[in-house]
């Protein structure tokens, strides 16, 4: 038997026509990602050749009260439809009893879960040890979190920024991770 | 249009690239599927593979010098490419001022800035506490590995600390 070394499919520019019971079929749409169709007529996502990762290792340290930039990306062009952004880093904050302050900003509007005006805003509690690349402490805590996003066609921006509650003192974070993969 | 029970495909490392207005979705000989537009661009969608190493039950630390939470091979090779590299375990400690120390390495080296990925003092020392720790780095490999995984703790003193359930999960998401 002559098997195929591929499954090569027309882009679809709309829904195509519907298949018969018991089938359904997979293509590729003019967005650039695959879709399948049942014979009820529902029409899901698939999968998509689209990610997007952004890494830096560097050690980011400031003592502002000010928001300081650490991250500013543009994302490539995507198909519009949901999407998960992963954000994972590590950080300190060399004051037992203040706060460092982090915001996850999607095309200019922070990721506020809870509310509360940050994605992210925490206490330290531990500022001990000699302290490594200036952040004045060996604390190392992590952070890992799934934003949702609907997103539309086109590119978007993905900024991170940083802040100390208290003046002069070390907010620092490092190894950052960004994964952006669309999900329905 | 034409309509197959199941669509059967020989495994190909490269194919020709689809007419104009074609998409073609294919199987590499790593196992991964990729898709290959009429511009001819390949690109990587998905893999088969995952693979996680677990430790469970309650390891306790009551050193300064290293205690072993997984030292082992992951027992899967993983191919050639990019993986998202998820550690995450609960742990405790019985003193409010002294710090739990984790560190982490795949095949002997570090993969973020350094192996030394957690050091935290606990806010509460109560024995009920569980405390997740999670995070996510990426790790990419040239050439197929089964990796020697190792996470492995130290107290900041001779408290006693203690690790929970630990796993370490990979995640291909992209291709060499």
């Amino acid at each position: 038997m002559t098997r195929n070394v591929s499954v090569t499919q027309r882009i679809q520019s709309a829904t195509p026509s519907t298949p018969p019971s018991g089938s359904s079929i997979l293509y590729p749409k003019s967005d650039g990602d695959w879709y399948t169709l049942d014979s009820a007529g529902n029409e899901k996502f698939a999968f998509s050749p689209f990610r997007w990762i952004y890494e830096d290792a560097t050690v980011h340290v400031s003592t502002l009260q000010t928001p300081t930039t650490v991250v500013d990306q543009t994302t490539p062009s995507l198909a519009a439809g949901d999407y998960l952004l992963l954000a994972g880093f590590s950080w300190s904050y060399n004051n037992a009893f203040q706060d460092i302050i982090i915001d996850i900003i999607v095309d200019g509007t922070a990721f506020d879960q809870i509310s509360k005006g940050n994605t992210m805003r925490a206490e330290a509690k531990d500022p001990d040890g000699a302290g490594f690349e200036g952040t004045g402490t060996d604390t190392r805590r992590p952070h890992n979190i799934e934003i949702p996003l609907t997103l539309s066609a086109g590119t978007h921006t993905i900024e991170i920024e940083k802040s100390s509650e208290g003046s002069g003192v070390e907010a620092s974070m490092w190894d950052i991770l960004l994964y952006l993969r669309r999900v329905a | 249009m034409r309509y197959l029970d199941i669509a059967s495909q020989r495994v190909a490392d490269s194919i020709a690239t689809p007419p104009t207005g074609y998409q073609s979705l294919f199987q590499k000989s790593d196992g991964d599927w990729y898709v290959k537009n009429d511009a001819g661009n390949e690109s990587f969608v998905f893999s088969p593979v995952r693979a996680n190493i677990q430790s469970a039950g309650v390891t306790t630390i009551e050193s300064t010098s290293d205690v072993d939470k997984i030292n082992a091979a992951l027992g899967t090779t993983l191919t050639a490419g990019s993986y998202l590299v998820t550690v995450s375990y609960l742990w405790r400690g019985s003193s409010i001022s002294s710090s739990i120390e984790g560190f982490f390495t795949l095949n002997g080296s570090a993969v973020g800035r350094e192996d030394w990925i957690h050091r935290q003092e606990p806010k509460d020392p109560g024995v009920n506490q569980s405390i997740g720790f999670k995070r996510t780095f990426r790790w990419v490999i040239a050439t197929d590995t089964n990796p020697t995984v190792r996470l492995w703790f130290q107290g900041r003193t001779t408290n006693q600390f203690q690790v929970g359930n630990a796993v370490v999960e990979f995640e291909k998401v992209g291709g060499p």
